[in-house]
């Protein structure tokens, strides 16, 4: 009944879920939430806005051209604690946000996140909703648009952090000719390289995930994090053994893996 | 109310994913079906861009804001295309010409445009004055001119260092981030398919 | 350092006259066949009579000037070899017009239905590429005209994956190879060559090294390769002067810039010089 070759996988998934559930019972028993490490990236959020606070030039938040519908929706709701945190220093800064999105619903949810950070914030009569934008659904439709729009109201702090084809570089670079500061982020590999070079911060892959319980500080969400740092334990842990093992010519692990972990 | 919508979340999260897992026939035809249903919710996600590109043009038209002339000429194209695909078909002379004498040409330029963007991210932070940036530059550099016939030119070895840094170092490093990410997104699943997830919109 | 608008626009002039002069004067240079171009070469020449390759047009017209050469060079292979039949599909909007244009060069005495087949576009991604995985005829009832699925002789060979002798996964983004890996090849067992973007490379390698994926072409190099080995010169050879051109004259720049910086701050008065950022 149960694919033998899944065995290692659905194991691995049972385990987060055990371990989610675990830690979420120990926070709301009592317990504390487990440290994070700092994460520069998002440690710079506060001050890349309050520069545009200064310097009195909007910020502009993007989260790319990827869908609700598709396997981007994870890093897509992802980048929605990442514009809610970046609403919230808005408001409490008195800054312009603009964004800008290339998915339909992904905008109504946007709308909805800026409208609340504003209000929690204490400043619902600063939301417009004319600053959160759709352009288009297509790639370069959309890019073009964002591009104009970075460099037409030439803004101070650039967040671009979803997920990206090769417009992610575009919007980098009409950033840095906008002269602002930029945070990027996204699980593509093949737009992350650009992003490291071309952006002052980055996050790298997963810390995308970690940024709502990271800027929220919610100690359920921060001890779900960790279930994903055991799970990265444990397939370090298959690696090393792994590594080890057929190293000193044994196939005893390697066997293990191509029979139940394809 | 919120129940209910994290119920039915994770009733179709369990179907998908257990199709994956185990092989019972009630479990396939159902996995199957949902994924059809994905299919056709897709489409209709398409249909509500098509909308919402439709009403915000539409509404810059009737306020004649200084965008308007491009917001009446994208409104065409949106109208010819949609027309055309769907009466005369998307093979028909009509469509095909719009498409490859239009529509194509714009994609390459504006894809081209990275190219511009590209030489000027180079040209700013590929420096020497710094040990990772000199790294990124001597990398960059070897597996540039790796890619390209000139670098065999240059020198036979270009094109040995570079296919050792793609096949070592880098697949390391894309080996750990695609894991990481992979774990991520399997735990963003979980949160959301569990209701620990904040809803929104 | 921040640039100015004047040193941008020569930047890009000069760029420009780099990437074009080799166009105007083409300059040849020899070329060296990749190990994973030749693993795709060899893939299809094992083919045999009665199999059915899944050419996926996953690209649209930016990423095309770096894919649709290979794609073009790889189906004349195909229709090279006796008795294949080839299935285009597309899971990106743009994807059918390139597999329209691909199909239009084949060779004459190939008749659509039987050897070739363009059953357009799903929209869903990855959900969409499990679907067809799983029931080929349930997600696409028709082709692109309307012609039933019934009525495509191809079609009846193939009901799965399982079916598929080769899948060739063109794509400029997502969906790519990666998500084919999961639908089709972990699931199905089949085998998956990819046509990627230069960019995409990199993370790709990673599945060809796992044997995840049985080969892989790099852009318009992987193109030029490509045409090397079937003897047949198209857009991929034609393009390798001005790339290189353009390779040269990133790093060139780049050069002159840090030699520029070190001039500049050796000129500096000690008590003007700033920490290097």
């Amino acid at each position: 009944m149960v694919i033998k070759e899944r065995i290692l996988s659905l194991g691995l998934v049972a385990f987060m879920v055990a371990a989610m559930l675990y830690g979420l019972w120990r926070v709301k028993n009592g317990a504390r939430a487990p440290a994070i490490r700092k994460i520069p990236a998002l440690e710079a959020l506060s001050e890349m806005i309050g520069r545009a606070t200064e310097m009195g030039r909007p910020v502009h938040f993007t989260a790319g051209t990827g869908r609700l519908v598709d396997q981007n929706a994870p890093i897509m709701l992802a980048s929605l604690d990442v514009l809610g945190k970046s609403a919230e220093l808005c408001a409490r800064y008195g800054s312009r946000l603009l964004v800008t999105a290339s998915d339909p619903v992904y905008h109504a949810m946007c709308v909805d996140a800026v409208k609340t950070s504003f209000a929690s914030s204490g400043d619902a009569e600063g939301f417009r909703s004319e600053d959160v934008r759709f352009l288009s659904d297509t790639q370069f439709a959309y890019a073009a648009g964002a591009i104009g729009l970075i460099e037409r109201e030439k803004v101070a702090a650039n967040v671009v952090v979803g997920s990206y084809g090769a417009e992610g570089l575009l919007l980098a670079e009409a950033g840095a000719n906008a002269g602002a500061v930029q945070l990027a982020g996204t699980i593509n590999m093949n737009i992350l390289p650009f992003f490291v070079v071309a952006c002052d911060y980055t996050l790298l892959g997963e810390e995308i995930y970690a940024a709502g319980a990271y800027l929220s500080g919610d100690g359920p969400r921060v001890s779900m994090l960790a279930a994903q740092d055991y799970a990265k334990v444990a397939v370090i842990l298959a690696i090393v053994l792994g590594v080890v093992t057929f190293s000193v010519g044994s196939r005893a692990i390697t066997n293990i893996l191509d029979t139940f972990g394809k | 109310m919120r129940q209910v919508y994290v119920a039915i979340t994770l009733i179709v999260t369990l179907l998908v994913a257990f199709d994956g897992y185990v092989r019972v026939d009630v479990v396939t035809k159902a996995a199957a079906e949902l994924k059809n249903w994905g299919i056709i919710l897709s489409a209709f996600a398409l249909g509500l861009a098509a909308l919402g590109l439709f009403t915000l043009h539409l509404g810059r038209i009737s306020r004649r804001t200084p965008e308007w002339p491009y917001s009446a000429a994208l409104l065409f194209g949106l109208v010819w295309f949609a027309g055309a695909g769907t009466f005369i078909g998307t093979t028909s002379p009509g469509y095909v010409f719009y498409y490859r004498n239009l529509l194509q040409p714009i994609g390459n330029a504006v894809f081209s445009l990275l190219m511009f963007y590209i030489v000027t991210a180079a040209f700013r932070s590929f420096t020497i004055n710094k040990w990772q940036s000199a790294t990124i530059l001597i990398t960059a550099a070897f597996i540039m001119l790796g890619s390209v016939p000139v670098g065999e030119v240059i020198w036979k070895g270009i094109p040995e260092i570079s296919g050792w840094i793609l096949r070592v170092p880098n697949t390391a490093g894309q080996r750990g981030i695609i894991i990481g990410s992979a774990i991520g997104g399997v735990a963003a699943a979980l949160r959301t398919a569990l209701g620990l997830e904040r809803m929104r919109g | 350092m921040t640039m100015t608008a004047n040193t941008r626009r020569l930047i890009y002039v000069l760029f420009v006259i780099a990437v074009a002069a080799p166009m105007v004067r083409p300059v040849p240079m020899p070329l060296m066949v990749k190990q994973e171009t030749r693993d795709l070469y060899t893939r299809i020449e094992q083919l045999k009579p009665g199999d059915t390759v899944v050419m996926c047009f996953d690209y649209s017209p930016g990423t095309a000037t770096d894919i649709h050469a290979a794609a073009v060079a790889v189906f004349h292979h195909l229709m090279r070899r006796p008795g294949i039949g080839v299935i285009g599909v597309a899971f990106v909007a743009d994807g059918p017009q390139f597999a329209e244009q691909t199909f239009a060069t084949a060779p004459p005495g190939k008749k659509y239905g039987f050897d070739l087949v363009n059953l357009g576009y799903r929209a869903g991604g990855e959900n969409a590429i499990a679907a067809f995985s799983q029931d080929v005829q349930k997600t696409f009832p028709a082709d692109i005209e309307g012609t039933p699925a019934g009525r495509l002789p191809l079609l009846s060979k193939v009901k799965s994956a399982r079916d598929f002798a080769l899948v060739i996964e063109m794509s400029g983004g997502t969906p790519g190879p990666a998500e084919w890996i999961r639908q089709a090849g972990q699931p199905y067992g089949a085998a998956i060559g990819a046509i990627v973007t230069t960019v995409m490379v990199p993370p790709n390698l990673a599945y060809l090294q796992s044997k995840q994926l049985a080969a892989l072409l790099y852009g318009l190099r992987g193109a030029a390769e490509y045409e090397t080995l079937v003897g047949r010169p198209g857009n991929g050879l034609a393009g390798m002067g001005s790339q290189s051109a353009a390779a040269v004259f990133i790093l060139l720049a780049v050069a002159i810039n840090n030699i520029r910086r070190l001039v500049l701050r050796r000129r500096a008065l000690p008590s003007e010089r700033r920490p290097a950022q």
